[in-house]
């Protein structure tokens, strides 16, 4: 068990990126993001929380093509590393054993 | 359409990005940002994509992200920063008459700038809540060689104009033809003079007026129909709503009101009670259609894009509706340019002047920069006391950037409690202000931000500057110097710069102080100067009133028979300010070839004697010439000159036998020249309006002033009437001018007081440099006044430095504003002696209350310490 938890935050983003698969860069991932769970990010937020993992090395990164659209600047790829696929495994893991262990699971009384 | 390339975000923002971006994600982040930049503009605009783009970058600045700063003010490290405060707190506490000065000074040139910052924000702000107030123009004109008071130009139009600009050029999208105008209403026995807005059914389509219940618009089509504003509608209905209930309207007309508006803000160039329709103005049928009618304003929108100096360079079409000679030239005039760059004639109300805004920028920056500079000259001056505190810190590691941390927490400190005080004291002081500038600002922190948030910023650089200039000084001293402490004695320890700004604040303070002299002169040469008749002890009732003329004899008879009353006199105009001016073009000589601009006065025969008008030439009308009434005439000196007679009496003037010359007696404002006059006797037709004159001896005021309100009242029916003084009246001509130079010198003592505490502070430190010096001294044998003058000779040669420099300014400055009166005073030279003197002695005196007790002190006390 690793002693590093995830943040909820922290969680969508390395999602995020293992759906990219190969394509996941800045601006890619907000937008995604955003499509999918209709959540502004705010680029400062996102790119902290980015380098911090890329730091925890949970993803590595790679600097790509530049585009006339970004005056010529490069694009950073990133990708996550197999320490990042374990600890995504591992909080699936333990978010289920949380949901297994809630007796009589009924959602008539829940928000349905 | 752009290509993407063409997107770039704002240059600046960029610029600020890079320097603090880590370098390691600088290129990916600014890719990153520049293509959300560029998505942004196509899908909201530029405006939208900009503001986003600045949020992003601003969001981007946190510690992750941020590159490291070697030299850091390490703002970071808490612990340290802890430290700054307390240490700096504690050293605040601990020289308590500095801080005093400090804070003090600081404070009030805060006060001064927020206050002043708010009445520009003011100022300008007029007219700004009308929808399309960029987009209204009013229409005025130019009527070449009518010199009335000075200026050619009128802001008004006639009847038919709006109606022809509509139909003639597709720009224009609406126009307005109004006229704002007293007229009487009363309600339940009570009548009030009520200040109305007369208006065509086109008036909501220029201006914004909220409608709170009721019509707006559709009102105005109805004649017989009242809009009144909110308040209006509370004096006459109290809560109950107004709706549908009538109005009596100058006595004869009922009007119902059918609709109510909210009241209107006080910064606009024009303000009413109610709106009604413009065919109630009494002339308006005779009016119509007619060009020469210039009793109305005209207002215009224009369509969206269009340049109004285009529109007004096609107005010259206008002239082919003019059948006679006369043809005025219209002008456009932006709607929110009106109240500070509009002096023309007959404004609706007195405007004011983008010169005094501009004076009172001047004034709000002299006073802050005085302030900062006493801040920053204490604060160097202070940290040469320091160097043993700095030596000391600089010997146990303290880095150059601790040593400038150290210096702005106490900066920072003394700035932000200033700026907290000073917002608190503006809250309290605004009512105050607002009635010493005659002013209806309200304290706002939402709708000021632009005022706040500067004086937030000039503070914050104000505390990074005052600390960082003390914080070098002191921090690039050699410890081993400083811990010696011979460092006070060098001769670099910034005392050029401080003599520097000490005569910078000395020279602004006297040219203020001088200029503040100037118009109090001029003022009180206003006040005093001979006008050529005699105000005093006069009062006058106006009226208007159809059957005056056939009364007016039964009316001064009865006034007569109190025994304080004087003599009695009806007159169309007051001397104060005569606005009534017509044109004549036939007098003996002439031959229909010129025409002489003159104003009118139609008169009685009392009124020469009552007001003590002296007659150069022949007679005053008399009772005994019955032709008098229609075959005289009365003219002033200047009429005289300007018709290039020598002797006037029996020559022909106007049809008319000129019967005597009156000496030329100010009959307007100071600032205008005395121009040509005629007094005439007033016919029937002449007097429904105007003035009854009355001369008491004034004796028992009280009982007079009510004696002649009871029997005027019987005379005028259903009027308010409320007798008047004419000097009230006068000083009322003069409250701007009046105003304007209390509020200068106001701030005149509060620049020369910010001064003072400055020398003040100066002073107290250089003696407590100079101690020990005072003492060998006095041991040699000094005396307290060779003491004195040690001290003193250096300060006061400083301020005599600011006097010779001030002056110069002062005089170019003073005679630049006397220019507007053609009666001034001379700037004498004893005004400028006398403030250089004044502030030599304050200086002076600034300067021996410290010095005298340092002289006094005990040279053994002083020399033992060590």
């Amino acid at each position: 068990m690793s002693k590093y938890h995830l943040g909820e935050f922290e969680e969508v983003v390395l999602l995020t990126v293992a759906i990219l698969h190969d394509e996941a860069y800045g601006v890619g991932i907000s937008n995604e993001i955003e499509k999918r769970l209709k959540r502004k990010v705010s680029i400062g937020s996102l790119q902290t929380v980015l380098r911090r993992l890329e730091k925890k090395g949970y993803l590595s990164s790679r600097l790509g093509e530049a585009t006339r659209i970004r005056g010529g600047k490069r694009k950073r790829y990133f990708t996550l590393t197999s320490h990042g696929r374990k600890i995504l495994e591992t909080t699936k893991r333990q978010r289920m054993a949380l949901w297994n262990a809630i007796p009589n699971l009924n959602f008539r009384n829940g928000h349905a | 359409m752009l290509k993407k390339s063409d997107h770039n975000p704002p240059k600046w923002v960029l610029t600020f990005f890079r320097w603090f971006c880590h370098p390691d994600y600088l290129e990916d982040l600014e890719g990153d940002l520049r293509e959300r930049f560029a998505k942004t503009w196509d899908e909201r605009g530029i405006r939208s994509a900009k503001w986003l783009f600045i949020l992003d970058v601003l969001q981007l600045f946190r510690p992750g992200l941020i590159r490291s700063f070697p030299m850091t003010l390490n703002i970071l490290d808490r612990d340290m920063f802890k430290n700054h405060f307390k240490i700096g707190f504690r050293n605040l506490l601990k020289h308590r008459v500095f801080t005093l000065i400090n804070i003090g000074g600081m404070t009030i040139g805060m006060i001064c700038f927020i206050l002043i910052a708010l009445y520009i924000q003011y100022e300008l702000s007029y007219d700004e809540h009308h929808e399309k107030a960029d987009r209204i123009y009013r229409v005025s004109q130019i009527q070449k060689g009518n010199n009335f008071r000075g200026s050619n130009r009128f802001a008004l139009a006639p009847l038919p104009l709006t109606s022809v600009l509509k139909e003639l050029f597709p720009e224009v999208q609406a126009a307005t033809t109004l006229q704002v105008r007293e007229a009487l209403f009363s309600h339940e026995k009570q009548s009030f003079y009520e200040r109305g807005l007369f208006a065509d059914e086109h008036l909501f389509e220029v201006f914004t007026y909220p409608v709170k219940e009721g019509m707006g618009k559709e009102a105005l089509q109805d004649p017989d129909a009242v809009i009144l504003t909110e308040s209006l509608a509370k004096k006459y209905f109290g809560e109950d709503s107004p709706i549908g209930k009538t109005l009596n309207f100058e006595n004869d007309r009922p009007l119902t009101v059918k609709g109510v508006v909210l009241d209107l803000p006080k910064n606009q160039h024009f303000g009413f009670d109610y709106i009604t329709s413009l065919q109630n103005l009494p002339w308006y049928q005779n009016d119509l259609g007619r060009w020469g009618s210039n009793n109305y304003r005209a207002y215009v929108v224009l369509h969206k894009g269009y340049a109004y100096k285009e529109l007004e360079a096609k107005l010259g079409v206008l002239q082919s509706f003019y059948q006679d000679s006369f043809k005025p030239v219209f002008f456009l005039q932006p709607l929110r340019d009106i109240h500070l760059r509009s002096q023309i004639n007959f404004e609706i109300s007195a405007n004011s002047d983008i010169r005094y805004v501009y004076l009172s920028a001047f004034i709000a920056l002299v006073i802050l920069l005085l302030a900062s500079i006493n801040y920053m000259n204490l604060a160097s001056a202070r940290s040469a006391g320091r160097s043993k505190e700095v030596g000391m810190r600089k010997v146990l590691g303290a880095k150059r950037g601790q040593l400038v941390n150290q210096f702005m927490a106490e900066s920072i400190l003394i700035t932000s409690f200033s700026l907290g005080l000073a917002m608190g004291l503006v809250y309290f002081l605004l009512p105050v202000f607002n009635q010493l500038m005659d002013q209806h600002i309200s304290f706002d922190l939402k709708g000021n931000r632009t005022v706040f948030g500067t004086m937030l910023f000039i503070s914050i650089v104000l505390a990074v500057l005052s600390g960082l200039y003390p914080a070098i000084l002191s921090s690039a001293i050699m410890p081993i110097k400083a811990l010696k402490g011979g460092w006070s004695k060098g001769r670099k320890d910034g005392a050029f710069l401080r003599n520097l700004l000490v005569v910078g604040q000395y020279t602004a303070a006297i040219v203020l102080a001088i200029a503040s002299v100037v118009i109090h002169q001029q003022l009180e040469y206003i006040q005093n100067k001979k006008l050529g008749y005699t105000r005093d002890q006069v009062v006058y009732v106006p009226y208007r009133q159809q059957d005056f003329y056939e009364r007016r004899d039964v009316l001064r008879a009865e006034l007569l028979e109190h025994p304080q009353i004087k003599k009695v006199s009806f007159a169309s105009s007051l001397p104060l300010n005569m606005q009534s001016q017509g044109v004549v073009d036939t007098w003996e000589g002439n031959g229909d070839q010129e025409k002489l601009w003159i104003y009118r006065n139609y008169i009685d025969h009392d009124f020469i004697d009552l007001f003590d008008i002296h007659l150069v030439q022949g007679r005053n009308y008399s009772p005994e010439h019955p032709t008098d009434s229609t075959a005289s005439i009365i003219l002033n000196e200047s009429a005289i000159k300007a018709l290039g007679w020598k002797s006037a009496i029996n020559k022909i003037f106007d049809d008319k036998r000129v019967i005597g010359v009156v000496k030329d007696f100010h009959f307007q404002p100071f600032n205008l020249a005395i121009e040509p006059l005629f007094l005439e006797l007033g016919t029937k037709r002449r007097s429904t309006y105007g003035h009854i004159l009355i001369k008491t001896t004034m004796e028992e005021q009280e009982d007079v002033l009510a004696y002649i309100q009871r029997t005027v009242k019987t005379f005028l029916h259903g009027v308010p009437v409320e007798p008047r003084f004419m000097d009230e009246s006068y000083n009322e001509l003069y409250r701007s001018e009046k105003r304007f130079g209390e509020v200068f010198n106001i701030f005149t003592f509060i620049a020369l007081f910010i001064a003072s505490i400055g020398l003040f502070g100066l002073v107290t430190h250089s003696i407590l440099l100079r101690t020990k010096e005072i003492g060998i001294r006095k041991v040699l044998g000094a005396s307290i006044s060779n003491i004195l003058g040690l001290v003193s000779k250096s300060f006061l040669r400083l301020v005599l430095l600011s006097t010779i420099i001030a002056v110069p300014i002062a005089w170019l400055g003073m005679n630049r504003w006397l220019q507007d009166f053609v009666y001034r005073i001379h700037l004498d030279w004893w005004i400028f002696l006398s403030v250089g003197l004044l502030a030599m002695i304050i200086a002076f005196f600034t300067l021996s209350t410290q010095t005298i007790k340092a002289a006094n002190k005990n040279p053994i006390n002083t020399l033992r310490d060590e």
